[in-house]
């Protein structure tokens, strides 16, 4: 298992350097242009607050200009979440279903290791780059945000970090699990998953200002991704059932579905 | 684990009763297969595209599940134990698929991780045989040097069951030759080798027993020689004088098969000796034998109507 999560790891380095490397630059950007706004921050919180509660909802708060709420709107909410999605769909994508419709699935299922292990070793491999990434990701939040003062809880900001790429690893693991779970699901995989992401972000923020759909909102993750919450230090605990209970779905239902499924 | 009583110890594969129907589709792509497969033994497994050989060998490696029947490999359950059963199996694809940027010694060194380590002198000498390109990023190698990466992998390890799809495929013929050379040295060691191909002269090349599979069932199951003894060689004879179709049709150790001129097309009837003895009576100008006829007695198992 452990030559499966290094092989994985090993032939995708450069692809997974350039993915850190444009996440930490954005990143920095991004804290660092706050020295541009935390001077003006109260003149630009007045001019902006005639901003409709329909945009607002859009990037996830109304308090535009206060460090948790910039962060919050320019990276926390949209922007770094889909960054991380793209990249777990895409590595979801790559380990699973491109090996499987390549056939070199079937190069490593002639070899004496059981179809857990190989579902396991992937999916280690895939967490593991996602983690680093958003290791560096996290690393560079907090050295910025030191660097410019910024007044922000520094245990909110590490949480809001992690919080952030386990959501987003969510939607792979979702996407993972329908690839492995059955020939008819691994089509739909990462469809399924963008429209469960993208969707639920766009239902969510809307929610607000359309009543009918709050309650289809709460059926949905993005509801739950509390960015302005977390920021303030406290883990929303729908988020955590939410993550909690997809990862443990996605691990029953991918190996009941793998075991024993018709390859190609 | 469940073992099977395998009373004949050389029996390495057994497969009884054997049907696949994949999901969607009414007619089975395999249909009550049996057959075995000894230590020592090369069993060609002989059909058309689509008659159901990569299913019978994707059944046998546990890519996908039989819809009914049983098969078992070194006493092994397919289904129940694969993984074991896998330690000693070499695979190779119809149509091998290896990872295009990396190169064939990295892949190699992968994939002998993952079978739990080989005799890397082995490995060697298999890389020297077949002349193979390993230190190429795979994407960059023609069909058949990457054809030699696929035999490489299946061969590695010393399997002592190589299942083998096309494995000559894109293959020039001092490779072919170099392969068969390979798997006789297998043979010898005791390895039992399953190899699925269209190509009859294939078979007849390395084959100890072949089975001949259509529409997903075996028509025929035999040694080389049997088959070769069924067929009925053809003849082309060139009569220094015209002779005419009554005379031919005369002799009863002769059947005519076209007549033009003084050239005719003659299959004997019973044996050559015979047939001999009743083309002596004409005169001759010259008299030739068909080579392709093991072909063409397969190709009838084919242009009869269809088994379903």
């Amino acid at each position: 298992m452990k030559a499966m999560i290094i092989w994985e790891l090993t032939r995708r380095r450069i692809a997974l350097m350039w993915w850190a490397i444009g996440i930490a630059a954005l990143v920095a950007l991004t804290v660092v242009a706050y020295v541009t706004v935390q001077d003006q921050a109260a003149e630009l919180e007045k001019a902006f607050g005639s901003i409709s509660s329909g945009a607002s909802s859009f990037v996830g708060t109304t308090d535009l200009f206060s460090p948790t709420g910039y962060l919050n709107s320019n990276l926390y909410y949209i922007t770094l979440p889909i960054l991380y999605i793209i990249l777990v769909l895409n590595l979801s994508s790559s380990l699973m279903n491109k090996e499987e419709s390549d056939t070199t699935l079937e190069l490593l299922l002639s070899r004496p290791i059981s179809r857990t292990r190989v579902l396991a070793a992937k999916s280690i491999a895939a967490m593991i780059a996602v983690v680093v990434i958003g290791s560096v990701a996290t690393i560079t939040a907090v050295v910025c945000a030191k660097l410019i003062a910024m007044n922000i809880s520094m245990a909110g900001l590490l949480l809001v970090n992690a919080a952030t790429i386990l959501f987003a690893a969510s939607f792979g693991a979702i996407s993972y699990t329908m690839s492995a779970a059955s020939q008819f699901t691994r089509r739909f995989a990462t469809l399924a998953a963008i429209l469960l992401s993208f969707g639920g972000y766009i239902v969510t923020s809307l929610a607000g200002n359309v009543s009918w759909l709050e309650i289809p909102a709460k059926l949905l993750p993005y509801h739950y991704f509390d960015t302005t919450q977390l920021m303030e230090g406290s883990i929303p605990l729908g988020l955590v059932i939410y993550i909690v209970g997809i990862f443990g779905l996605a691990k029953l239902i991918s190996y009941i579905g793998f075991r024993r499924r018709d390859i190609g | 684990m469940k073992v099977y009583n395998c009373t004949a110890m050389s029996v390495t594969l057994q497969i009884t009763n054997l049907t696949k129907t994949y999901k969607g589709s009414k007619e089975p792509a395999l249909s009550g297969l049996s057959l075995k497969v000894s230590e020592g033994e090369v069993y060609g497994f002989l059909g058309a595209n689509g008659a159901g050989k990569s299913t019978a060998i994707r059944t046998l490696l546990n890519f996908i599940q039989p819809t009914s029947g049983t098969a078992t490999i070194f006493g092994l359950d397919i289904v129940e134990d694969s993984v074991e059963i896998r330690k000693n199996i070499g695979y190779l694809s119809g149509d091998v698929a290896l990872y295009p940027k990396v190169t064939g010694a990295q892949l190699l060194d992968y994939l002998a991780k993952l079978q739990g380590g080989i005799d890397e002198k082995y490995l060697a000498k298999l890389i020297a045989r077949f002349d193979a390109q390993v230190h190429k990023p795979i994407a960059t190698l023609s069909k058949g040097n990457r054809q030699k990466i696929g035999i490489l992998q299946a061969l590695m390890h010393q399997p002592k069951l190589l299942v083998l799809d096309e494995p000559t495929s894109g293959l020039d013929p001092l490779m072919q030759e170099r392969f068969y050379e390979t798997i006789r040295e297998a043979k010898e060691n005791g390895a039992a080798v399953f190899l699925s191909s269209h190509s009859l002269p294939e078979a007849q090349h390395m084959c100890d027993r072949v089975g001949i599979i259509r529409d997903g069932k075996l028509l025929r199951e035999a040694s080389v020689a049997e088959l070769v003894a069924d067929v009925r060689p053809v003849f082309t004879a060139v009569f220094k004088k015209p002779v005419t179709k009554a005379v031919l049709t005369k002799q009863q150790a002769l059947e005519l098969l076209s007549l033009h001129g003084s050239s005719a097309r003659i299959r004997t009837v019973g044996t050559i000796n015979d047939a001999l003895k009743a083309l002596a009576t004409f005169d001759i100008a010259s008299l030739s034998i068909e080579n392709d006829q093991l072909e063409d007695q397969f190709m009838s198992y084919y242009e009869s109507e269809p088994t379903k």
